[in-house]
């Protein structure tokens, strides 16, 4: 049952609003003559009335967005147990991942004095549990190619990982190391009056359950790193959690 | 056209209507008088079918007025308590009064509205009194309803104006004959256009006919203390004033001294003077009881 | 003189007064898209749902919707219905009584009622484009998709419908305060105590189940999925409202 308070307060400024909504039309109305209103309501008519054809043309096709996309959780995690076996074109294919960047370290970088190798420390990552690293050396590439997949982040059934900012791969003084900038995402979302499903359960049940996306809105990555072949490298921290030759 | 059956109206135990009876099947310039508060207004209000009598019945056409929509269609009542959209300009309400009366001139109202140099577009709530009621009078006069009630419609308006109105309402009424009935207490300025007068004092009908008949309704009689005194005992006196040598003038109905059958005998002793209508209207609603003269007196 | 005389029939007098009803009262057309035009205003200022995941992730979404334009127009109709059963508003027809002056008003707001309901429609077209062409990542919910004709008919008619029945509610409660005057305040609150002690009564006796308040009412309509069950109940609460209107109209004097 509704507290009897919180009712009566929000009946006051219902009326309070409806008292001062009265007054200002009130006192507009006097000032505006009949053919002034009539004008002005047939305008806003004609200007509702012509934008579905508006919104036809320069809309958004919502029909793909029908049917709910389910992307597993931990998904970037679970794909990587058996990276034994696992290749980048595996995760290229993955349905569940976007591959966000690529990012190619060349030149002077990769010249290092006699003696000395790349540092790839994992710590700088580590705390951050919710991203994983694979490295693998291969002769595929001359330099350090770093390939960064996100778990794909949907949001009402839109597919928005494409909005997140991409890792800042350098190397300074023969470390590898990555900025993080902060993704920032805000969008505006439009939904139906739910009088539209009234007769329509399931349809309203819809509206309610909106913006699934997930239980946990974080960013998720697989930061897939390449070393050519011969370029010798160390790693310190707790991770990366898997090495692939 | 128009029948009151002993027609009773009361507003929260006071009386307004009083057995109200009379009948109008012709049409007539009819003055309804009386003081304020003797029940003109409610009267009319009955008669436009606004107000549900407590006891009998008004009919106009026939029918019963109260909420008939026979009757709203035939009878038009102006009175100065009478509203109008606060928004619509004076032409606008002309224009919605013309597609309700279907005899309604239009031309003749947007005449009478330039001949008295009311703006067209002005709104009817910023108008002045004596004004307001020039424009309630124009929509009467144009609807040419078969059943005119014009309540007090000369309500703050100079001398002159409502001379020229008083004139506007015979040349109307001789142009469209019809049943009009004017509510007033300025007699005097209406005389000359009416026909007929329906009289009424505390909710009651004294007398309803033609104009003459009030004129010779009272007369002052003026002689002698000794000549008039027994004459008091005999009749009902209206007013008795006394004046220097010896003089007395009291006014007594006309009948009621001719049933006496007196004039011959006391022709030499007694003169006989007519009494206006305005002035017999005054004497006839004169409160009962102390006057004037004893209240500064005492 | 008789000829003169005229005896045209109520429904065509209270077809005269409905037009000019709706002339007089054009200004209210201003006030709806006053009205709407605050309803846009909160509809774009909802407030902002955010979910940040500290340093790497800051996301935040603002959901519009067209309820606000809803609530201004039942706010309209509350308003028109207040108005139309002012006293001062049968003083203004000479030409009249209260079953053409009753039968004017409902049409009135009928008429008001249906351009609520069509402008209230299409205004969330007018939001998509607007939100389309001002607006940063401005997305349409998935469950468009599945709109189709049947839905925007819903949204039309139990639109309109809900917009005659605050409509109408408003205006038999106006025709009660002006039959009834200072005496409908104390009628007003005798019958508040009564349904408060009544609903009390109902619950000790009947338990929770019998429990209402005015979230039960609402529900009662909002509640329904069946089309037809939902239709009937709407028409018999219209059709309530218009007979309890009509008899506190009826037999009305017209004192002014």
């Amino acid at each position: 049952m509704i507290s009897p308070i919180f009712l009566v307060i929000n009946l006051v400024v219902v009326a309070l609003i409806a008292i001062a909504g009265v007054f200002a039309c009130k006192f507009i109305g006097q000032r505006v003559s009949k053919k002034l209103s009539v004008r002005l309501i047939a305008l806003y008519t004609l200007a509702l009335l012509l934008s579905p054809i508006m919104a036809g043309f320069i809309g958004q096709d919502v029909n793909e967005r029908k049917d709910p996309i389910e992307v597993p959780p931990y998904h970037f995690e679970k794909v990587l147990e058996d990276y034994e076996n696992l290749n980048l074109e595996d995760l290229q294919e993955d349905e569940f991942l976007h591959q966000l960047a690529v990012t190619e370290i060349s030149g002077d970088a990769n010249d290092f004095p006699k003696g000395s190798s790349l540092m790839i420390r994992s710590s700088q990552f580590a705390y951050n549990h919710l991203n994983n690293l694979i490295i693998e050396v291969t002769d595929a590439v001359d330099s350090i190619v770093i390939t960064q997949f996100n778990q794909r982040f949907i949001v009402d059934n839109l597919d928005i990982t494409q909005e997140f900012n991409s890792w800042d791969w350098t190397i300074k003084n023969q470390e590898l190391r990555a900025e993080i900038p902060q993704t920032k995402i805000q969008f505006n979302n439009l939904s139906p009056s739910s009088l539209a499903f009234h007769f329509d359960k399931e349809l309203s049940k819809s509206i309610q359950d909106s913006f699934n996306f997930g239980f946990i809105p974080y960013e998720n990555t697989i930061q897939w790193i390449q070393i050519p072949e011969g370029m010798d490298f160390q790693h310190r921290g707790n991770g990366p959690w898997r090495i692939k030759d | 056209m128009i029948r009151c059956e002993e027609l009773t109206k009361y507003f929260n135990g006071t009386r307004a209507l009083d057995n109200c009876s009379f009948e109008i099947t012709e049409p007539t310039l009819t003055g309804v008088i009386g003081v304020n508060g003797a029940g003109k207004t409610t009267l009319f209000k009955s008669l436009a079918g606004f107000l549900k009598p407590t006891k009998g019945q008004a009919f106009v056409l026939e029918e019963p007025t109260f909420q008939n929509i026979t009757v709203a269609q035939n009878v038009m009542l102006i009175e100065e308590g009478m509203s109008f959209y606060s928004s619509a300009n004076l032409k606008e309400l002309v224009d919605s009064y013309s597609r309700f009366y279907q005899n309604f001139d239009l031309k003749l109202a947007m005449g009478l509205l330039k001949y008295f140099n009311l703006n067209e577009n002005a709104k009817y709530d910023d108008l002045s009194k004596g004004m307001a009621s020039t424009f309630r009078l124009i929509l009467a006069l144009s609807a040419r309803a078969p059943i005119t009630l014009l309540d007090e419609p000369t309500t703050g308006m100079d001398p002159g104006v409502r001379k020229d109105l008083y004139e506007i309402i015979l040349k109307d009424y001789i142009k469209a004959p019809r049943i009009i009935l004017i509510s007033s207490h300025y007699l005097g300025e209406m005389e000359q256009i009416l026909e007929d007068i329906l009289f009424i004092h505390e909710g009651k009908v004294l007398k309803h006919g033609p104009l003459e008949e009030f004129e010779t309704l009272l007369i002052a009689l003026q002689a002698s203390p000794a000549v008039i005194e027994p004459l008091e005992e005999q009749l009902r006196v209206y007013e008795a004033k006394d004046f220097g040598e010896g003089l007395r003038k009291i006014v007594v109905d006309k009948k009621e001294f001719e049933e006496l059958q007196l004039s011959m005998k006391l022709s030499d002793r007694l003169t006989i003077q007519g009494i206006s209508p305005e002035d017999s209207f005054v004497h006839l609603t004169r409160r009962k009881g102390g006057g004037i003269d004893e209240l500064y007196d005492s | 003189m008789n000829s003169m005389i005229h005896r045209d029939s109520k429904f065509s007098i209270a077809f005269e007064q409905t037009k000019d009803k709706l002339f007089h009262h054009s200004n209210a057309f201003m006030y709806l898209f006053i009205l709407h035009l605050i309803g846009y205003l909160f509809a774009f200022n909802s407030g902002i749902s955010g979910f940040g995941s500290g340093d790497f992730l800051q996301f935040s979404y603002r959901s519009f919707s067209t309820t606000p334009l809803y609530v201004m127009t039942i706010f309209w109709m509350i308003f028109q219905g207040s108005s139309l059963a002012e006293e001062k508003n049968r003083q203004y027809y000479m030409v009249s009584n209260n079953f053409t002056a009753y039968f004017s008003d409902i049409a009135v707001l009928e008429i008001f009622a249906l351009i609520g309901g069509v402008l209230t429609l299409f205004s969330g077209f007018f939001m998509q484009v607007y939100g389309t062409l001002f607006m940063e990542n401005f997305v349409l919910h998935s469950v468009y998709g599945s709109m189709g004709v049947l839905h925007y008919l819903t949204l039309f008619i139990t639109g309109t419908l809900y917009f005659l029945i605050f409509g109408t509610a408003a205006y038999f409660v106006g025709i009660l305060r002006v039959r009834y005057k200072s005496r409908f305040i104390l009628v007003a609150f005798v019958a508040a105590i009564l349904l408060i002690v009544a609903g009390l009564l109902a619950v000790r006796v009947f338990g929770d189940s019998a429990l209402f308040n005015i979230e039960s009412l609402f529900r009662f309509y909002l509640d329904e999925r069946s089309f037809f069950i939902w239709l009937i109940k709407v028409l018999l609460t219209i059709a309530g409202l218009y007979t309890v209107s009509y008899f506190g109209i009826k037999n009305m004097e017209v004192n002014r």
